[in-house]
């Protein structure tokens, strides 16, 4: 089954990629997208501001925060996607400003990558351990088959005679068969 | 004298617990009728001091007795008596005495039902339990203290945080989450009671069960009710914005959902001992971890009340028992290995498997990202964040492919499946996932997870409905019976399974309302004046007024909004902002209309009732409703699944023996 939580994280990779690297402080801070407005605006503000942090608040985004600050921040954010600036410039702004505090959605950098890619390691040990674990079973299933082939055939009997009698009764009140001896050997 | 009455009560708890734990060890390793007889008197004393403890605390807090110093920090003689009685638990030393009263609760109900079963592994557990006990009687004797003696008692006090009497939620939902946290201390025991003697029988593995399963209902029914409460006082118009606070809760449920599932492995098959030892262990140091969290004030949350020393002594608390768990661990597992052996090939053995993998990945993730910021800010001094978008984006997969799997496990039989009856059980349910796809699609989703999750969502129904439905069909069939009497005999014989079905149903309506919930909804921000008007999808509101309203613990203003949706009105909601005496920022509370389909809701950004203006927040959040719904229906599947085992009946289903006594006696 690993293949499918494995390509399920593939999925969420193709539609969702992490964050690509913030960028360096752009020398000349030329807005490097399309100017926007309309209902594109307010979607793009709206998902640009989940992405950062209210300063204020207690983990909440500028997005959902009602706090003034927040509605401030987000204010803000419409003004720069208006002005054509695009998403990484916007939250490396914000991070000048305030910090990587800032940004809720950690950047690919330095010790993050751990924390990206940690989850995707355990998944795979996850995936290893459970391999090791069906295999040594299929292992022990082999040996108890051989184990089997040595043991009587279920209308056999064993060589005391009391315990053979208890056996047959069993077989009969289980398997339904009289005396407890299988209707193919009476035959 | 109540101070004093109240701290010889919490002394005593400590002694009885310690002198309990000492007594459970002793007898645990060298068994004698009269420890046992000790070790269950001292629980039962432990717990009578809990209990007698709260009753002061709450007496005191009744009778506004600043004296205490509990009551001088959270009482007021202006509040309504329901917040003084909840008042126990609104804050941090009273809600360690009401962790006190629940512990001594559960350890009194499980020494009890267990004192004359299970004697190699009764007295261990007990000792656990009182060790677990005496650590949170040292809290409360020593760093929480809420019976401190105030010298110059005041004649009025602040009041609890104003976030907390806002809404009734704030009051059912402490005492559930206590109820599933503590609750967890009680398989803990039983965990290392096994490990301790060295081995885990089957038998053993029921009370152990039955406790994780009682605790999980109430651990499920706190994180949405806490969820819930947010919804309804927060004013940002969700439910779950991965507080850290919100994590605590979450992380031991998710390996207690792995521990109810590999623990029936174990039951049936004898496998994954160890495995679940670990997983329950891991349980209960995640809710003492949880506990450290909400109660330390690491992370600047609204949970998070206080700085104290309360934080250094659950985390030595933490660190003990995380080393004595794995010393035990590390000296015993050998003792719990596998007796029978898991199927190898596409069966149910292996999804359950899968599922483990998958909670614990889950757990390890969002323990990850709770975490991480506090490392990085202790190592590198550098403070980041990891919030909603990063948690967002691993628990899609993950909650998609657990769908998944809960469709295509409980679709296979146990054991190897032929590819016969692979095809026959994995293709039919296909139309169901096809049907609530396509439906979703027809009305609008476009999202691929939120799709993804429709069309598993559609899989994991049918087949749940097939499994629950099964037995009712067998009888119907081979007993001749009508519907009514097959349904009434299959649910008597096969409760736990009907009961794990129901649960399963619930978990899928539940994962389903929260895709949609999260991708389909919409929103929009209006400023209006008196008289004036707003639309958002079939809504259009009207702001007939500001009103003031004086209560006598806060004052609220709040706007009037008429309501009409496609034309017709559907009355007026009243989001406010309300002052409360002792508090500086004002606590919005927001409104919703509720119906099976969608909420409306408004959440007020600023109000001036001079001025005739209002701000508002507005959302249309579809499918709401059934978060909470589904939650429900969780609980009722946990409890169908955990009365029959209670009552101590074998309920399994087997073809009845005709007569086998007759047969004896005719031969």
């Amino acid at each position: 089954m690993t293949w499918f939580a494995l390509a399920l994280a593939a999925l969420a990779a193709a539609t969702d990629p992490p964050p690509p690297r913030s960028t360096p402080l752009p020398g000349a801070r030329a807005p490097s997208g399309a100017p926007l407005s309309g209902p594109q605006l307010d979607a793009r503000t709206n998902a640009i501001g989940a992405l950062v942090r209210c300063p204020v608040c207690q983990g909440l985004s500028v997005t959902d925060s009602p706090a003034t600050m927040a509605r401030n921040m987000k204010a803000e954010i419409r003004e720069k996607l208006a002005a054509g600036y695009d998403q990484e410039q916007i939250l490396a702004d914000f991070e000048r400003s305030y910090g990587e505090f800032v940004r809720l959605e950690p950047p690919l950098r330095g010790v993050n990558w751990l924390i990206w890619f940690g989850p995707l390691g355990g998944l795979l040990a996850g995936g290893a351990a459970i391999a090791w674990t069906l295999k040594r079973s299929a292992r022990k299933a082999a040996g108890d088959a051989s184990a089997v082939s040595d043991l009587p055939t279920r209308d056999a009997l064993p060589a005391d005679a009391h315990l053979a009698a208890a056996v047959r009764r069993v077989r009969e009140m289980v398997y339904g068969w009289p005396d407890g001896i299988a209707p193919k050997e009476r035959s | 004298m109540i101070p004093i009455l109240g701290r010889t009560l919490i002394l005593l708890a400590l002694l009885t617990a310690s002198a309990g734990a000492i007594v459970g060890f002793a007898t645990g390793a060298r068994p004698t009728a009269t420890g046992w007889k000790w070790a269950r008197r001292l629980a039962y004393l432990f717990a009578a001091c809990m209990v007698l403890a709260n009753l002061v605390m709450e007496y005191a807090l009744l009778t506004h007795d600043f004296s205490v110093s509990y009551v001088a920090h959270v009482g007021s003689r202006q509040v309504p008596t329901w917040v003084s009685i909840v008042s126990l638990w609104s804050s941090l030393e009273g809600s360690i005495l009401f962790w006190g009263l629940v512990m001594g609760v559960y350890v009194a109900v499980a020494t009890r039902r267990n004192a004359d079963r299970y004697p190699e592994y009764m007295p261990y557990a007990v000792g656990v339990w009182l060790a677990c006990g005496a650590f949170f009687s040292f809290l409360l004797a020593g760093p929480a203290q809420p019976f401190a003696t105030m010298l110059n008692p005041a004649a009025d006090g602040p009041g609890p945080n104003a976030l907390l009497q806002n809404h009734y939620l704030m009051v059912i939902h402490p005492p559930f989450l206590y109820s599933g946290y503590v609750g967890m201390t009680i398989p803990f025991g039983l965990a290392c009671a096994a490990l301790l003697v060295g081995h885990l029988g089957n038998d053993f593995i029921r009370p152990l069960r039955n406790f994780l399963l009682l605790s999980w209902i109430f651990l499920t029914c706190a994180i949405v009710l806490g969820g819930w409460w947010a919804y309804e006082v927060l004013g940002w118009g969700g439910y779950w914005a991965w507080d850290p606070v919100e994590n605590a809760s979450f992380l031991p449920w998710l390996t207690a959902t792995a521990a109810l599932h590999s623990a029936l492995l174990v039951e049936r098959k004898g496998v994954l001992k160890a495995w679940t030892i670990i997983l329950v262990m891991a349980t209960y140091l995640l809710t003492i971890l949880g506990t450290f969290m909400t109660r330390s004030g690491v992370f600047n949350s609204v949970h998070s009340f206080t700085q104290s020393a309360i934080g250094p002594t659950i985390l030595v608390f933490l660190a003990a028992a995380l080393l004595f768990s794995l010393i035990l661990l590390a000296l015993r597992v050998d003792g719990l290995g596998a007796e029978g052996r898991l199927e190898t090939g596409p069966s149910r053995d292996v999804f359950f498997l899968v599922q483990n993998l998958l909670l614990v990945l889950f757990t390890f993730t969002v323990l990850l990202g709770t975490v991480f910021p506090l490392v990085v800010e202790a190592v590198k001094g550098v403070q980041m964040s990891v919030g909603r978008p990063y948690f967002d984006r691993i628990s899609v997969p993950i909650g998609v492919a657990l769908l998944f799997v809960m469709g295509v496990g409980p679709a296979l039989p146990w054991g190897r499946a032929t590819a016969q009856q692979l095809r026959s059980s994995l293709l039919p349910p296909l139309a169901g996932a096809a049907l609530l796809a396509v439906t979703g699609f027809a009305l609008g989703v476009r999202n691929p997870w939120t799709l993804l999750a429709l069309f598993f969502g559609g899989f994991t129904a049918q087949v749940t409905f097939r499994e629950m439905s099964l037995p009712v069909r067998q009888r119907m069939r081979s007993h001749g019976e009508g519907l009514v009497e097959a349904f009434r005999q299959a649910r008597s014989r096969g409760q736990r399974r009907l009961g794990a079905y129901v649960a399963h149903a619930g978990a899928v309506l539940i994962i389903t309302a929260i895709a949609v919930s999260s991708t389909m909804g919409s929103s929009k921000e209006v400023q209006l004046h008196q008289g004036e008007r707003a639309t958002l999808g079939a809504y259009e509101l009207t702001f007939v007024g500001a009103e003031q309203i004086n209560e006598p613990h806060r004052e609220s203003v709040r706007a009037h909004m008429d309501i009409r949706k496609n034309g017709g009105s559907i009355g007026a909601l009243y989001p406010s902002m309300n002052y409360y005496e002792n508090q500086r920022e004002p606590v919005g509370s927001p409104a919703v209309h509720t119906s099976l389909t969608e909420d409306l809701y408004l959440s007020v950004h600023n109000i001036d009732a001079g001025a005739g203006t209002v701000g508002l927040l507005v959302l249309v959040n579809p499918m709401i409703c059934w978060i909470w719904i589904a939650t429900a229906v969780i609980a009722l599947g946990g409890l169908l699944a955990l009365v029959p085992s209670l009552r101590g009946a074998t309920v399994t289903a087997r073809a009845p023996i005709s007569a086998p006594v007759a047969v004896e006696g005719s031969r």
